[in-house]
């Protein structure tokens, strides 16, 4: 199971990206998202993910906890690169390959998913392992046709098909890598406090941006604390046996409501326990107070931003001309 | 500020068994007190009930004369600092910084005057290197620090501590000690809710609380002297003052005394 999941990936550092108006830094990162689904070919993408590498590196972002922030998409950009190759069929074929299903090769199938979900408890990189699984499953599907062949299936990749899932795989990581910038480079302090300036205007529907913040603020601080108490029954109840990782689908149900109960009930007093110290610190909700930190507006900022649009700018020139 | 509880009683709306019953005292301007107990006696509840986060069923809380109850609160708020028993749910930002600014920021301090203050709280209790931290990367001695800057930044004129030192590592409770110390010639009431015999044993007055009732409230020294009392109320005699008692049983005089200290001390 993964527990490393911590939603403010926040890294301490002090580039440029680092010092930028949060502000400008949401914005921006809106702008190049949009940027991205004006792309159409996946060269174009390529190229778009050549200019975030570019903001990366001068950044001074260290490309290995940039692609560490892609590891939850990370499967499922696979799943959907394998979905377009196997069921786009336009265009040429430019790869064919015999798929043969016999005793041997759907016993060495078991054998590899057996290998395969055995040695991931033990293994670091899971995801190589998988590439790895997937590239076995395809080896004794295209060779092992002993003794004889019960089913066959011709696999063709189309040139078509092999574009358009290059083309999402590699749009999904970039706009992937967009959000990580900012969520690498932003305190959640901060990330905050541009999410309750940029939505000031809502005060025209009487929506307080102020407490929007602080709840955005509580749910940041609290994700990682439930976590950890979630992991903590878990060990709990896993001294005393249970298990969370086999056993039938009713077990499993089971104890993931033992695991549910204990932790509602624990939410339910710490709401209460944080709700009295705040109180007791004198929050009124909707008082006008005043602030810790503010933001100020520099020269880099105006900058960061222009740049932002002129590359929104020309996706869409692209999108237009092409 | 005086603090005045007038035979005050208080019952839980979940629960049918009266936690506080009938609890009488006056804690004038200055004062420094330990309120101890069993678990459960009713000192987490008392002093919830102090800062009106309940509210007695019968009898009133009265800060000087202003009687605290809805509509004085934010004004009775701005006089008290509580720390809570859990450092974990008190932590209401996302960075040490932000949190002991929260209070500050709620009674509209102005910026630069904010600015000094909780630099000032993070040095008092050593917390310089993790201005800038998560909670979720601190201990839970740590939390406990914060939670402390968090109403030393405050400066209000009286300080509710509830078990505030119980994840403290003994350098920290001796700067909290000297903390504690400093404010007391400043003149702050201040009432230390404590399970550490050692640490009440510093008090000037000593509030037993068994079962909701105060079982006795006088000076630290005789409540903390009195064996059968704490006995019959779940609790233990401060270390040094067992120590006395059991040597006195054994009829040892005071050069005796010294003598078995010395030979202990040789041993070693
Ligand atoms: N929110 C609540 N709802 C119902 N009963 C409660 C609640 N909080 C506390 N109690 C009950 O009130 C009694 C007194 O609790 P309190 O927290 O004041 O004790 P305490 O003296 O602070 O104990 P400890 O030394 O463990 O901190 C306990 O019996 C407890 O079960
Ligand atoms: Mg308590």
């Amino acid at each position: 199971m993964n527990r490393n999941f911590v939603l403010g990936q926040y890294v301490p550092g002090n580039s440029y990206l680092y010092r930028l108006d949060p502000r400008v830094k949401i914005i921006s990162t809106i702008l190049l998202m949009v940027s991205v689904f004006f792309l159409t070919t996946y060269y174009e993408i390529l190229g778009a993910l050549g200019v975030i590498l570019l903001i990366l590196l001068s950044g001074r972002i260290s490309i290995i906890k940039a692609i560490r922030g892609l590891k939850p998409l990370l499967v499922l950009s696979l799943f959907v690169f394998f979905f377009q190759i196997f069921f786009n069929q336009t265009g040429t074929v430019i790869y064919t390959s015999e798929l043969v299903f016999s005793i041997s090769s759907i016993v060495s199938i078991i054998v590899l998913t057996f290998l395969f979900f055995f040695i991931r408890r033990f293994i670091k990189f899971k995801f190589i392992l998988l590439l790895i699984y997937l590239a076995s499953i395809y080896l004794s599907l295209a060779y092992l046709a002993y003794p004889n062949i019960l089913y066959s299936y011709t696999l063709n990749i189309f040139d078509k098909g092999l574009e358009t899932s290059l083309f999402v795989f590699f749009r999904l990581i970039t706009v992937v890598f967009i959000a990580t910038i900012l969520t690498l480079t932003t305190k959640p302090t901060d990330l905050t406090l541009g999410i309750e300036y940029l939505l000031k205007p809502l005060k025209v529907f009487k929506i307080n941006s102020e407490e929007i913040a602080l709840i955005i603020t509580i749910a940041l601080r609290y994700i990682p604390t439930i976590l950890e108490e979630a992991y903590r029954i878990m060990d709990a109840q896993a001294s005393r046996g249970a298990d969370f990782n086999s056993g039938s689908l009713f077990k499993k149900i089971k104890i993931i409501v033992s695991l549910l109960i204990p932790m509602f009930i624990i939410s339910f007093e710490r709401s209460d326990e944080l709700a009295d110290a705040m109180l007791s610190r004198n929050f009124v909700p909707g008082k006008e107070k005043t602030k810790y930190h503010i933001l100020r507006w520099k020269a880099i900022d105006t900058m960061s931003l222009v740049l932002s649009f002129i590359l929104l700018g020309g996706s869409i020139c692209l999108f237009i001309i092409v | 500020m005086k603090i005045v509880f007038d035979n005050v009683k208080f019952k839980y709306e979940e629960g049918n068994r009266e936690i506080l019953k009938g609890i009488s005292f006056t804690i004038g301007t200055g004062e420094w007190v330990s309120i101890i107990g069993h678990n459960g006696s009713g000192k987490s509840t008392l002093a919830k009930l102090l800062i009106g986060l309940l509210s007695p069923i019968e009898g009133a809380i009265y800060l000087d004369d202003i009687e605290v109850k809805e509509e004085n609160l934010y004004d009775i708020r701005k006089h008290i600092g509580i720390v809570f028993q859990n450092p974990d749910n008190q932590f209401v930002s996302t960075s040490v910084e932000d949190d002991i600014a929260f209070g500050l920021e709620n009674i509209s301090t102005p910026r630069d005057e904010m600015i000094i203050k909780v630099n000032d709280a993070i040095k008092a209790v050593s917390m310089e290197d993790y201005r800038y931290e998560m909670p979720s990367n601190l201990s839970g001695g740590q939390k406990q620090r914060v939670a402390i800057a968090g109403i030393l930044a405050i400066n209000p004129d009286i300080y509710i501590l509830d078990e505030a030192t119980s994840m403290l590592d003994p350098k920290g409770r001796e700067d909290f000690i000297k903390i504690v110390k400093t404010l007391k010639e400043a003149g702050k009431t201040i009432i230390m809710i404590t399970h550490d015999m050692d640490e009440a044993l510093l008090t000037d007055r000593c509030i037993v609380l068994k079962e909701g009732e105060i079982v006795r409230d006088g000076k630290t020294i005789d409540v903390l002297n009195d064996y059968d009392l704490l006995k019959s109320s779940r609790l233990e005699m401060p270390s040094a003052l067992y120590l006395y008692h059991q040597l006195k049983k054994k009829n040892y005089g005071n050069k005796e005394v010294l003598n078995a200290l010395w030979e202990l001390a040789l041993k070693k």
